[in-house]
């Protein structure tokens, strides 16, 4: 696999828009062409060389060419736009849509990525090892189309709106999520949450599946529980088959059945809070805040819930 | 001898009342009459106060200028920046925005309206659900259910109540207030509440729980829980009940929806209830933001008629883009990528974070505003115009996105110039300065 | 000060302006059709009261007849019935 290096020379205030990182463009040209290829900053644009020292062999086909960020680039927008097959690594931070509308390849972020991450990709994998902020997998304002396919793994914790307006696709988070994850789903996506969801998760969700390995807050009533109301062991979600048991419940009952169910799992273990009576524990730190305690008046009946699972 | 002046529009909030009368003694206010408390305070306080007329820093203190010299040098500063912010545009007439539009196209920069930090999400919500909307005429004289939530138009909007809404009496609904069912969502006893039939005082920040607990029982779920947003399930259910006895319905809603935990997604649960009430019962519903500058909606229009978006415009690449999170005023503010800033009709003094204002105070900024504001302090370049719709001329859009014009008054101080001037003043010098520069 | 059973105070410290008595008063929405449909009176000889300067002024105290539909509709008591006892 060839290899273009390409390290950032200053960080600027104004960011960069980078669309122009990608196999896709880079493929066929020698670095000479690639140093003077254009970037846009604020109302001016920039030749690449004069942001990043550029190095490494060229290559003709985008698919064995791997893009290394070698270095921060808090401020370069757009990296990986659109990209259809090769490799792009970020040794650092990176700024928002990287990876956006992309159909296939792979990126890598080692360090944190701002908003936007994977916005309305169809293909390919994005693999952040840091944390990601809002709208990871989600839209631009005003479309109806989320992400359709591909695959978004965050090591750390995740912002608000993951998988907004998804249609398919998988979202794994390792840490915690904000609100309104998986908020407007429409068609078959995945996410799943390593750790705990604060709240309004699947809100409006027509159909999809939440996973919330640790405890889901509860700021939104529509979470249908006692609905669906069953306990549910290791379910296979995403071609993993996940260890544990999970909270069967049905994401947005306000949405009509025809438009399918969106259902979310929540963890068995962590989520007492969610049962009648039941209180939620002294926040560890870590933990997902906990401001209001509307928890205790939900009616479901635990044996109830493990008597139907267990039939199952 | 006092001039009475008749059918005077109010430029102060959003209700645009256009049936005030302005006394005028010698080219001074000395009354007015049917404006509420805050319509009669800024058409009396708008002679006193005034900024002085245009200023140049120099040295850190502000000197007066002649009018040339305070032009070329917005014009330089806007033509040196390399991501120039258009910001405010609440408090002008939507014929300065048109310009606004075209300056921020000659300066590639981003416009944005105070709408970033009020009604944006109202707007982003919409975007995504669509919305009934109607206008305050329809209200007048079909309304028979007026829902207040998370506003307070007894003192934000105080004709709201007794011009628009719920008074006066309409064509169908001929007794006016005995002909109407007022139910207000606000978690404080509010003087709008102690005017309702209905308070439902709920939980702070659990708007959004309550209004899904709504669409489950439209749905025909049963509520699962004895207390929602700290309000027991039998009296939602009661609620729904006595909403589901009227015929046609509005929502306005206000900060109390949109700027809180959630923002646009609780306007989005609205709508998609109001969509439901529709649906399932019949009850013809809209809904209306409660805009709170007197041109607010007028920015968004025009904004949006320029170049397509209502807010939050980029025209860094010369064609328009749009994309709230990105390139509203308040973000780039905060990741401090603005060089160079043009503040009119808004004061982001009193309502942007610490962190936002102290990039500004970093930055050359211009402003355009009549009084002396907190924001002259930071400020390298200031203009102070005439007033729209007391000392000018110029187009408003009221709450309902219905175009008013607003009327003259009294004559604008000497060295006023209104602010469509100025800005074609500037633009001017700009074009004039890119095209030496190409 | 009429001689009635009932007069109108008002505290113009406590009054937003709003209008809400004005428009609600049975009597002005008789008497004069733009109060009926909202707007300020026109006719200022035939209402009750008016909002002058941004706050309430009673201008033809003889019109009332004391219903009170406009101390209902003020939130912040701002308008009020006085009881005359003696006449």
């Amino acid at each position: 696999m060839n290899e273009i290096v390409l390290k950032p020379k200053d960080h600027t205030r104004i960011s960069l828009e980078a669309e122009v990182i990608t196999p896709d463009s880079f493929a066929g040209k020698s670095l000479d062409e690639i140093e003077n290829m254009m970037l846009y900053q604020g109302n001016r644009s920039v030749r690449l060389k004069e942001r990043f020292d550029v190095s490494g062999s060229p290559c003709d086909t985008a698919a064995d060419l791997r893009i290394i960020i070698d270095g921060d680039a808090p401020r370069t927008k757009r990296v990986g736009e659109k990209m259809s097959c090769g490799e792009i690594v970020v040794r650092g931070n990176i700024d928002m849509h990287v990876g956006a509308e992309m159909t296939g390849g792979k990126i890598t972020v080692e360090g944190n990525a701002d908003n936007f991450v994977g916005r309305e990709m169809v293909g390919g994998l994005i693999h952040i090892k840091g944390n990601a902020l809002d709208y990871v997998g989600g839209t631009a304002r005003g479309k109806m189309e989320g992400m359709r396919g591909g695959e978004i793994i965050v090591d750390g914790d995740a912002g608000d709106h993951v998988g907004n307006f998804m249609y398919g696709g998988v979202i794994k988070i390792r840490g915690n999520v904000g609100q309104s994850a998986g908020q407007h789903m429409r068609g078959k996506g995945t996410i799943i949450i390593g750790g705990n969801s604060w709240s309004r998760v699947g809100c409006e969700a027509a159909d999809g599946t939440i996973l919330v390995k640790g405890k889901v807050h509860l700021s939104t009533a529509s979470l249908g529980y006692g609905c669906i109301g069953q306990v549910v062991k290791d379910p296979e979600l995403g071609g993993d088959v996940i260890e544990g048991e999970f909270y069967e419940l049905r994401a947005d009952m306000g949405y009509e059945p025809k438009c399918g169910i969106a259902k979310v799992y929540a963890s068995v273990g962590l989520n007492e809070h969610i049962l009648p009576g039941g209180r939620t524990s002294v926040p560890r730190k870590g933990d997902m805040p906990v401001n209001r305690d509307m928890l205790p008046y939900l009616k479901i009946y635990h044996e109830e819930m493990i008597v139907k699972g267990g039939k199952k | 001898m006092i001039e009475e002046k008749e059918n005077i529009v109010c430029p102060f909030c959003g209700c645009l009342c256009d049936d005030g009368v302005v006394k005028v003694e010698d080219n001074k206010i000395v009354g007015t009459r049917n404006l509420c408390r805050i319509g009669h305070k800024k058409f009396e306080s708008a002679q006193h106060g005034r900024a002085e007329s245009p200023r140049i820093r120099k040295n850190g203190e502000l000197v007066p200028v002649t009018l040339e010299e305070a032009f070329d040098k917005a014009a330089e500063i806007l033509v040196n920046a390399e991501r120039p912010l258009f910001y405010g545009w609440s408090a002008t007439c939507a014929e300065a925005t048109q310009v606004g539009c075209e300056l921020t196209e000659a300066c590639r920069g981003i416009i944005d309206c105070t709408a970033t930090i009020c009604h944006a999400p109202s707007i982003e919500a919409i975007q995504d659900q669509g919305a009934p909307l109607s206008t305050l005429g329809e209200v007048m004289n079909r309304a028979d259910l007026i829902l207040y939530w998370g506003c307070n138009p007894m003192h934000a909007h105080p004709r709201h109540m007794s011009r628009y809404s719920v008074y006066p009496r309409g064509f169908f609904r001929k007794r006016g207030r005995k002909s109407r069912t007022i139910m207000v969502f606000d978690p404080r006893r509010t003087d709008t509440a102690k005017l309702a039939d209905l308070h439902v005082q709920i939980s702070p920040a659990s708007d959004h729980m309550l209004v899904h607990t709504f669409r489950e029982i439209l749905n025909s779920y049963d509520v699962t829980h004895e207390t929602v947003a700290g309000i027991p399930a039998d009296a939602i259910r009661e609620t729904m009940e006595a909403m589901a006895q009227h015929q046609w319905c509005i929502l306005f809603f206000g900060m109390g929806l949109t700027q809180q935990m959630g923002k646009d997604r609780n306007i989005d649960v609205a709508i998609q209830l109001m969509h439901e009430l529709n649906k399932y019962i019949g009850i013809r519903t809209t809904l209306m933001p409660m805009r709170g500058h007197f041109n607010v909606a007028g920015a968004n229009i025009t904004i949006c008629s320029e170049t397509g978006y209502p807010f939050a415009v980029d025209f860094s690449r010369g064609y328009p883009r749009y994309l709230p999170g990105e390139t509203s005023a308040m973000d780039v503010l905060y990741r401090g990528e603005v060089d160079a800033m043009l503040n009119i009709g808004a004061n982001p003094g009193t309502s942007f974070s610490n962190r936002a204002l102290s990039h500004m105070a970093k930055i050359p900024l211009i402003n355009i505003e009549p009084h002396n504001q907190q924001l002259l302090q930071i400020s390298d370049v200031v203009f102070s115009p005439a007033m729209v719709g007391i000392e000018c001329e110029g187009t408003a859009y009221r709450m309902d996105n219905v175009p008013i014009k607003l009327r003259k008054v009294v004559e604008p101080p000497e060295n006023r110039l209104p602010d469509v001037v100025i800005l074609t003043e500037i633009l001017k010098r700009v074009k004039e300065l890119k095209g030496k520069g190409a | 000060m009429d001689n009635k059973l009932y007069n109108l105070v008002t505290k113009e410290e406590k009054c937003y302006g709003c209008g809400n008595c004005v428009v609600a008063c049975p009597v002005n929405a008789y008497n004069d059709p733009a109060v009926a449909g909202g707007k300020g009176p026109e006719q200022l000889d035939k209402v009750i009261m008016c909002v002058e300067n941004g706050v309430i002024k009673i201008l033809n105290m003889g019109l009332c007849k004391g219903c009170g539909t406009c101390i209902e509709e003020c939130p912040d008591g701002a308008i009020g019935l006085e009881v005359n006892y003696t006449t």
